[in-house]
């Protein structure tokens, strides 16, 4: 009885470890594999541009010290780019020009092996060279993962990773967005 | 009996090459109440032996023993059993139902723990180095991003307004 119950409690005990810790979204996950092959995916084949939470913050600021200056239009414009930042943490975007088809074949493997975490999103409509992927956390999407890759005949993809807190409110504005 | 056969006896005896007459001599030798001052020490081995000697079993051990032994159960007669393969395999049944166990309550404590709101997010933000120190051009990216986006999303969304209108104009024409 008493090696039944230490077994139970052994077995148990991985699965009540606490998620989180540092987690890394879609685009690090990809220059994680990128990097650690590095003769294989080389620097001249791709731009990987990072925005971080502090920069976000940062234009946040310079939108609310321009708002002032500018039109009513424009202002307007400003204060729905402004709501939809506010929700927005980082962003991420991964360019390819050069041999697409190895990182589209190393971005189908990296979300198969997280396809528990990455759902696809309206995947008729939006065409066949656009996906979209979402990571959820309870209600709120927490990141948005838009694939696009070029029309045929050109050799290129781009990656783009948007970390935050979507609601309803974000997707409603984002829709009205020109 | 002089002191000097006595001592010649007891060297005998104890180099064991006494005979049985001479041990006997020197028993009674030692039982008699003049023995030499220097030879007293011995003497108590003597008596002991002949005390010893005098040891014997009660007359009525025989019959108590053998009363002992008659009260005693009678063993039960030995017979051999045939054990099944049901009952061989009877331990390993036991192991593998511990484990089918064991298994069963790990799998449904792993659907119960992943089936839960996961445990909020927390990415590495910190490991972020920004690629562009102007704020102005971020937010042109950024912006770019967005409506790129948006406009990704209302192409699905007309798409489901043009499915929606279709339908209509069918079920009108039947």
């Amino acid at each position: 009885m008493k090696t039944l119950l230490f077994s139970l409690l052994i077995m148990l005990l991985p699965t009540a470890v606490a998620y989180g810790g540092s987690e890394q979204d879609f685009i690090g996950k990809m220059m994680s594999h990128v990097n650690s092959k590095a003769d294989t995916y080389l620097d001249s084949e791709y731009e990987h541009i990072t925005v971080s939470p502090t920069m976000i913050k940062s234009v946040l600021k310079m939108i609310g010290s321009n708002s002032k200056l500018l039109s009513d239009v424009d202002a307007d414009k400003q204060e729905q780019l402004k709501g939809l930042l506010e929700n927005v943490k980082s962003l991420r975007i991964l360019t390819v020009s050069k041999e697409a088809d190895k990182y589209m074949t190393l971005t189908q493997k990296l979300l198969k092996k997280h396809k528990r975490v990455y759902k696809e999103y309206a995947v008729e409509q939006l065409g066949e060279d656009k996906q979209i992927w979402t990571r959820q956390s309870g209600k709120n999407v927490i990141e948005i993962v838009m694939i696009e890759e070029a029309p045929k005949g050109k050799d290129t993809l781009q990656i783009v990773d948007l970390t935050g807190s979507f609601g309803d409110n974000f997707f409603n504005m984002l829709m009205k967005m020109r | 009996m002089n002191y000097k056969n006595i001592s010649n006896l007891l060297e005998r005896y104890f180099e064991c090459t006494a005979t049985a007459e001479e041990e006997q001599l020197l028993r009674s030798y030692f039982q008699t109440e003049e023995v030499a001052e220097d030879l007293l020490p011995y003497k108590d081995l003597f008596c002991a032996i002949q005390s010893e000697a005098g040891v014997s079993l009660p007359a009525d051990f025989d019959a108590k023993l053998q009363q002992r032994i008659n009260s005693q159960k009678p063993a039960t007669p030995f017979r051999a059993r045939i054990i099944s393969l049901n009952r061989s395999l009877s331990p390993f049944y036991k192991a593998v139902a511990s484990v089918a166990l064991v298994i069963t309550v790990g799998v449904m404590s792993g659907n119960f723990w992943s089936a839960r709101d996961p445990e909020p997010v927390e990415y590495n933000y910190a490991n972020y180095h920004d690629t562009y120190s102007d704020p102005e051009i971020a937010c042109e990216k950024v912006t770019d991003v967005l409506r790129d986006l948006s406009t990704a999303l209302r192409g699905s969304d007309a798409a489901d307004t043009a499915a929606v209108l279709t339908d209509a104009k069918t079920t009108i024409k039947e």
